[in-house]
């Protein structure tokens, strides 16, 4: 079992940050597609936090000492699919970025190109 | 008065020159927004002379859709329709559409294929995904909208305006008619009959499902959560 004092702190956080980003989202500062892996954090945390139960499970099948490091491997792996998520997401910004500067460069190469071929005509 | 058919359309080289043949019969204007397509719908667009964007990068419908209402807003239309490029829609019904609109019985007139239950109905799973979007709907607003991701749809300059500052970037649909009716705007329903969609394949496959009805349910709830009567102030 993990400490009752870590299981109120967990809840309470958990809370906190819920309350804090759909907040966000609301204001319209943050995007839900981008935020529902948050979500998915706060869902997964919340049920180990009432039912520590499955952190005993876990670190009796897997040999780790104590329930308590079960839940550190638990969040890592959540942060690390969090983590991994917002790469992909940065690559894709970076492409598209990079998509769109060249367009704009070319556009600006084609206004250029008519605005001569008119100022020679005239 | 100026109306606008906006097409949003990602790879659908096989539907998109009927449909616009079919709409340029009526007297409005046509947007295609080609959505960075992988086919020739582009190509199409070109050799048809019609007014195309052809976005750089891929923006998926949300996005896509505004950039139709972002033209519609620069243009100063009066009206916007808003018909899918996969051949879903019958031209036919956007007159019904827009003299709602033009009676100012409503700010957004939806076509739904609930009301008479007439033509294509979409698969089961479907169809329990839409009542869902219809019942969270009426819980959170008391509006019944019987098909609440219809993507065929002619709204007025208000809310042209508000979309084209303010629009979800995907599944929009089901998502904005919340955020109008928060604001107290008039939406409305007429039955139309839509066909199975003529070629190509739908934007939406099974593994997305769980994910798009989890992401639109949520999206619906916070943006009940939002303030009232203050966005469509701020941007008209």
């Amino acid at each position: 079992m993990i400490p009752f004092n870590l299981q109120l702190i967990l809840i309470i956080s958990n809370i906190l940050l819920l309350i804090f980003l759909l907040n966000n989202i609301r204001k319209y500062k943050l995007e839900l597609k981008y935020t529902l892996l948050w979500l998915g954090l706060i869902l997964i945390t919340f049920i180990l936090s009432i039912f520590p139960s499955v952190l005993n499970f876990i670190s009796s099948n897997i040999y780790i000492e104590t329930p308590v490091n079960a839940l550190f491997l638990i969040a890592f792996a959540v942060v690390f699919t969090i983590l991994y998520r917002f790469t992909v997401i940065i690559s894709n910004l970076t492409n598209q970025t990079k998509k769109l500067t060249q367009e704009l460069g070319l556009l600006r190469n084609e206004l250029n190109a008519s605005l001569l071929k008119k100022g020679s005509k005239d | 008065m100026k109306i606008l058919a906006i097409i949003p359309a990602y790879n659908e080289e096989g539907n998109i020159e009927r449909l616009v043949n079919k709409l340029t019969q009526l007297d409005i204007d046509t947007l295609v927004i080609n959505d960075c397509s992988t086919d020739s719908t582009v190509q199409i667009c070109k050799n048809m002379r019609t007014n195309y964007i052809d976005l750089p990068v891929n923006l998926g419908i949300g996005g896509a859709v505004q950039t139709g209402y972002l033209y519609a807003s620069r243009h100063n239309y009066d009206i916007a329709i808003q018909i899918d490029g996969d051949g879903q829609h019958d031209p036919a019904y956007i007159e019904l559409l827009v003299d709602s609109i033009i009676n100012h019985q409503a700010d957004l007139v939806i076509g739904s294929r609930y009301i008479k239950k007439e033509g294509f109905q979409s698969s089961l799973m479907r169809r329990i995904g839409i009542k869902h979007f219809t019942y969270l709907i009426k819980m959170l607003t008391n509006k019944t909208v019987t098909d609440p991701t219809s993507g065929f749809r002619a709204c007025n300059k208000k809310v042209i305006n508000f979309f084209a500052a303010k629009y979800p970037v995907d599944y929009p649909e089901p998502e904005t008619i919340v955020t109008l009716l928060r604001n107290n705007l008039v939406v409305k329903e007429i039955p139309v009959v839509m066909n199975e969609r003529s070629n190509g394949i739908s934007s939406i496959n099974s593994i997305k499902a769980v994910y798009y009805m989890i992401k639109v349910s949520l999206a619906i709830i916070i943006d009940r959560l939002r303030n009232q009567d203050k966005e469509i102030a701020e941007h008209v």
